[in-house]
């Protein structure tokens, strides 16, 4: 797209000089490409990171994991997760960190981003799990917590354009996006994405940021449509908050995509809203 | 005067143009007021959006608009599928949404 759109630049500059994630990701990260990495060195420069490393501890203590041992230490948890598991957890561990706080909106704030995200990615790795698409759906998990980045850059940095579209969506009934499209002339599928470029994030995850709400679209329309089913599960079962009170409209080929019957996608929702109990959103805090 | 998404047409909106699907079949008048089923209409000929009079919300601040409340989880669920029932699988999920919130109250 070659017009001019002022709105979608200023925010497109500031993700340019987003703060990084922390600088652990891109050592565990350059540290995993080399196939001689050790678990403790690892271990060793994840320890040195003290918030980043009490958040993947009670990540990895929360019953999304259910272990029947506490897990006290980085290289204990290497150990029960792996390197990718723990290195896409460092990711949405500092995710975290850096969107925290934020202004407080009618039914919109990070808290309740994060809570929409977190269920997201709850339904994300059920559904990846229920229809054979990836064993563990770690990854899936770590998709479905980031797909909303886009409107947490909005909520930190930006919340009068905030206000401008809640006032759209208030009045008018549409989804953030719709209300996004009109005030800023585009949406948080492109400002995540941008900021999945800006953070080097793996392609994969950049894709699915991308196009949940148009997985026909993107590179892994499979992924992508997963996400898609999980951001629509999080709102049916009233997790957190995207910023609207109405659905987007389901992709039904992307949905075929996952073949899905009835069965299953009852015990994917059951699974959903068993995970997602107070105790578990604490992991947010 | 604006140009509105359709997601955000509303009946008794004021059309300035006449609306067009994308096979060039005149589905509106100019100056015409939108209808529940044109609105419909549109959806399924897959208009994008439509030019419409005196869009802004009458005198509305951000400040004066609040969220919708409901009497019960049900009645939220309802509401936020309320334009996507007549998709099959999204009727599933509502009512599978509702049995489930009704097990175990708002987790927020």
């Amino acid at each position: 797209m070659s017009l001019a759109n002022p709105e979608l630049d200023a925010v497109l500059s500031r993700v340019s000089s987003l703060p990084t994630p922390a600088k652990v990701y891109e050592q565990v990260t350059a540290m995993l490409a080399d196939p001689k990495t050790a678990a403790k060195d690892v271990a060793e420069v994840v320890s040195a990171d003290q918030s980043i490393t009490a958040r993947l501890l009670k990540m990895v203590n929360s019953p999304f994991y259910g272990f029947a041992e506490q897990v006290t230490t980085v290289s204990r948890a290497i150990t029960i997760i792996g390197f990718e598991a723990l290195r896409n957890l460092i990711l949405a561990s500092s995710l975290m960190e850096l969107f925290t706080g934020g202004s407080h909106r009618p039914m919109f704030s990070l808290e309740t981003l994060w809570a929409h995200s977190l269920a997201t990615g709850v339904a994300a790795r059920a559904i990846a799990k229920r229809t054979g698409h990836a064993a563990d759906g770690e990854e899936y998990l770590v998709a479905g917590l980031m797909h909303d980045v886009g409107k947490a850059v909005l909520l930190q940095y930006f919340p009068e354009k905030v206000d401008a579209i809640l006032q759209r969506v208030l009045a008018q009934g549409c989804l953030f996006s719709e209300a996004e499209r009109v005030v800023l002339g585009s949406d948080h599928t492109v400002i995540g994405a941008a900021v999945a470029e800006q953070w080097r994030l793996p392609a994969v995850l950049r894709d699915s940021i991308a196009c949940h709400h148009t997985p026909l679209q993107a590179e892994d329309p499979l992924r992508a449509s997963t996400i898609h089913l999980a951001d629509i599960l999080a709102r049916a079962l009233l997790f957190g908050s995207g910023g609207d009170q109405t659905m987007p409209s389901l992709d039904r080929a992307g949905y075929d995509l996952l073949h899905l019957n009835d069965e299953k996608l009852q015990q994917i929702m059951a699974e959903v809203n068993r995970g997602l109990t107070k105790e578990n959103l604490a992991i947010l805090a | 005067m604006a140009i509105l998404i359709l997601a955000e047409l509303k009946p008794g909106m004021r059309l300035v143009r006449g609306v067009v699907s994308p096979q060039g079949v005149l589905l509106a008048h100019p100056g015409e007021e939108l209808t529940e089923k044109q609105i419909r209409l549109f959806k399924m000929w897959g208009v994008a959006d439509a030019e419409i009079m005196d869009t802004a919300p009458r005198g509305a601040e951000a400040s004066d608009l609040k969220p919708h409340t409901f009497d019960s989880l049900a009645d939220e669920i309802d509401f936020i599928f309320d334009r996507e029932l007549d998709d099959a699988v999204m009727y599933r999920i509502a009512g599978l949404a509702k049995d489930l919130v009704a097990q175990r109250g708002r987790p927020r």
